[in-house]
């Protein structure tokens, strides 16, 4: 997964032709081997984020640089990205920008404060590719994490898109002629969910309104975004067994025994009683929404009635 | 515009450039006309009326970290071996300039702040210099300020939320209200129940506001707007101090991206929830099935005596200001009637399409 990142064109004229030796030198310490966890309020923040800022509603101006910090916790292998959160940054130049240190640093320890066992894991922007500005912070950050990671996000997520749009890199030095020289090297990354953060993005996602459009909709879209996964998980299924079955792969007995201790509990209930049950309730709901028609019906009726009387009712000979 | 929130295939792409401001109308909450709010600002609406404010909108990012920052106080408290730790913060917002009654509240920050039943105070110096320090680092990226706080209840679940401001809570409230309102800056106060959002696998927010002492409270009316006479109840529910505030409506909003984003990640994992729980049948939804059949039975019987009386007036012509009079009265009980029976028939039909789902999906046919 570890494929070097094509740094943008215009750095690679400025570095010369150093860049593209291939990058196997001695290599910083790095997080290549780790299990990166990523959460998904650290994705929401950063586009609430992109989004004020595109909007104007940030103190930065409208369309500025996103930049923020990422907060999370290093055990060992595991590293986990838990949060976000912008910060300020000092223009240099007519289009360079650097971090602001000490808001760096103030940001760390309001933060740490509050969660102490969370650090600094490194830094996140908003965009479509790398720049050469993004090297030169990602050089400042290291004074907070010996090899912050740096997280990209792009904007505009391609449309029906499976994957996250989002990049996680870290970079990798190389001595090259005496001359230490960073390029930014692509990381795999997990997603990970809390059951707090579980219960308040599918909340959230469900409770937000949508101009006009039925619930009803939309629970059925969530149904059938719902098999859709499902059947893809199975072809991937179907597919291992298949391999297996030819012998092109390894058995591996432990999957195995899942996905049999899973097909043999397949056929849940069945039976008389069951299915009875089952066309009562279907009934009931049939009945509530029935008179729930009839109902708003009703309620319509009554409110032009009411709108008649008052636009007509007066002409009446009391 | 279809399936915005689960849709990853129909989902409306977002407004590319990032330089101009975004047409989409979910960006709208996420940027505000400064000139629009300083006049809101100014004239002050909410100092007329104690219950102004009907409705609170909470960004996705804001109710993640409130749900996420209780919990991390019960993970605390639990894992000391003792009981889960209340926790509280910061809310940054704005009186909402393009709806009336509503507040937004656009992100949230955790305090240093830890406190047992119900004593959650920020009156600490060390904590006084946090917030200072907080809001000087926020005035770097925001343009708007601390507009209420927020503080978690995390006790034991019980057949109710835990969402209500005890006596302390609407003291350090009272005290914000008359510092902050009257400066054009209406405070909101959160209340969290993280062990029900947990069991019952959504979140459990109320927001309040706290009536200023020389206000009459409606006569045995409890914060959300019921009239309840027996006292024991009223105070299990809403606290000591249940006339003494109102809670307001929570309605969430989500920019573009954040919805794209969200439509992406339901696809990676919301789709197991949505096939393997089933809400219609869990035992709170269906115990409670008959008795909310029973309201809306009540409450259309109730509006058939106004009808009936209403159409006898204007049918037979006598007293047509009379029965223009009753109809406000008369159109909301009706509405209200049809609005409980179509969020029952809502439920119930789109647990019925679940259930049916599963039904072929995984069922002997």
């Amino acid at each position: 997964m570890a494929d070097t990142m094509e740094v943008d064109a215009g750095v690679e004229e400025k570095k010369g032709e150093e860049q593209k030796v291939p990058a196997t030198a001695a290599s910083a310490p790095g997080k290549k081997g780790n299990n990166i966890m990523l959460h998904p309020l650290t994705v929401i923040t950063i586009s609430d984020h992109h989004t004020r800022v595109s909007t104007g509603g940030g103190a930065q101006e409208a369309g500025g640089r996103v930049i923020g910090l990422l907060f999370g916790s290093q055990n060992g292998r595991d590293v986990s990205i838990y949060d976000a959160m912008e910060v300020a940054c000092t223009a240099v130049g007519a289009n360079g920008l650097e971090l602001n240190e000490a808001l760096v640093e103030k940001q760390k320890n309001l933060y740490t404060a509050v969660y102490p066992m969370y650090e600094i894991l490194g830094w996140y922007t908003v965009g479509t590719e790398v720049t050469e500005l993004d090297l030169g912070i990602q050089r400042q950050m290291t004074k907070f994490n010996s090899s912050p990671l740096f997280l990209l996000m792009n904007p505009s997520p391609a449309q029906g898109s499976k994957e996250l749009p989002v990049l996680i890199h870290e970079s990798e030095s190389h001595m090259l002629d005496g001359v230490a020289q960073s390029t930014f090297v692509q990381l795999a990354f997990q997603l990970e969910t809390t059951q707090a953060e579980q219960i308040s993005v599918e909340h959230v996602a469900k409770a937000t309104p949508t101009d006009g459009i039925s619930s009803i909709d939309l629970h059925a879209g969530a149904v059938s975004t719902s098999l859709r996964t499902l059947l893809a998980r199975i072809e991937i299924l179907r597919r291992f067994l298949e391999e297996t079955k030819k012998g092109n792969i390894s058995v591996d007995y432990p999957l195995l025994r899942q996905i049999s201790s899973i097909c043999n509990q397949l056929p849940t209930m069945d039976g008389a009683q069951f299915s009875e049950e089952f066309m009562r309730e279907f009934n009931d709901s049939l009945s509530v929404a029935y008179l729930a028609s009839v109902q708003k019906s009703a309620g319509s009726m009554n409110d032009l009635a009411d709108k008649f009387m008052t636009a007509f009712g007066h002409r009446r000979p009391i | 515009m279809a399936d915005t929130a689960y849709g990853g295939g129909a989902a409306a792409a977002p407004s590319v450039e990032t330089s101009a401001p975004s047409k989409d109308s979910r960006d709208s909450l996420y940027s505000f006309d400064e000139a629009k709010l300083e006049l809101t600002r100014k004239t002050k609406p909410w100092m007329q009326d104690p219950k102004y404010f009907k409705k609170v909108k909470i960004s996705p990012s804001a109710a993640m970290k409130m749900l996420m920052h209780a919990n991390s106080g019960v993970e605390k408290g639990m894992a000391a071996g003792g009981k889960p730790v209340e926790i509280m913060g910061m809310m940054l917002g704005r009186p909402d300039t393009e709806t009336a009654n509503a507040l937004i509240v656009t992100d949230v920050f955790p305090l240093p702040v830890e406190g047992a039943e119900t004593k959650v105070l920020a009156d600490d110096q060390e904590v006084a210099n946090y917030m200072i320090g907080l809001g000087d680092l926020l005035e770097t990226t925001r343009k708007e300020r601390f507009m209420g706080w927020y503080h978690s209840h995390p006790f034991d679940v019980e057949v109710h939320s835990h969402c209500f401001l005890s006596s302390t809570d609407i003291s350090t409230q009272l005290s914000w209200q008359r510092a902050e309102d009257p400066h054009g800056n209406p405070w909101l106060a959160i209340v969290v129940d993280p062990l029900r959002s947990l069991a019952k696998s959504r979140p459990e927010f109320g927001a309040f506001r706290v009536y200023p002492p020389e206000f009459n409270a409606p006569l045995n009316e409890t914060p959300d707007g019921k009239i309840v006479t027996d006292d024991s109840q009223r105070v299990e529910l809403w606290g000591a101090c249940w006339n003494r505030y109102y809670s307001m409506e929570i309605e969430y909003f989500m920019s573009s991206l954040a919805s794209d984003v969200m439509g992406i990640l339901t696809e990676n994992f919301l789709w197991m929830r949505t096939l393997g729980s089933t809400p219609i049948l869990e035992s709170e939804n269906r115990e409670r099935f008959s008795e909310r059949i029973g309201n809306v039975a009540d409450k259309v019987e109730h509006c058939d005596v106004h009808m009936n009386h209403g159409a006898g007036t204007s049918v037979s012509g006598y007293l047509v200001a009379d029965s223009a009079a009753s109809k406000p009265k008369e159109e909301s009980a009706i509405s209200k009637a049809t609005h409980g029976s179509s969020e029952l028939a809502i439920e119930h039909c789109q647990g019925q399409m679940t259930q049916i789902t599963k039904s072929i999906v995984f069922g002997i046919k």
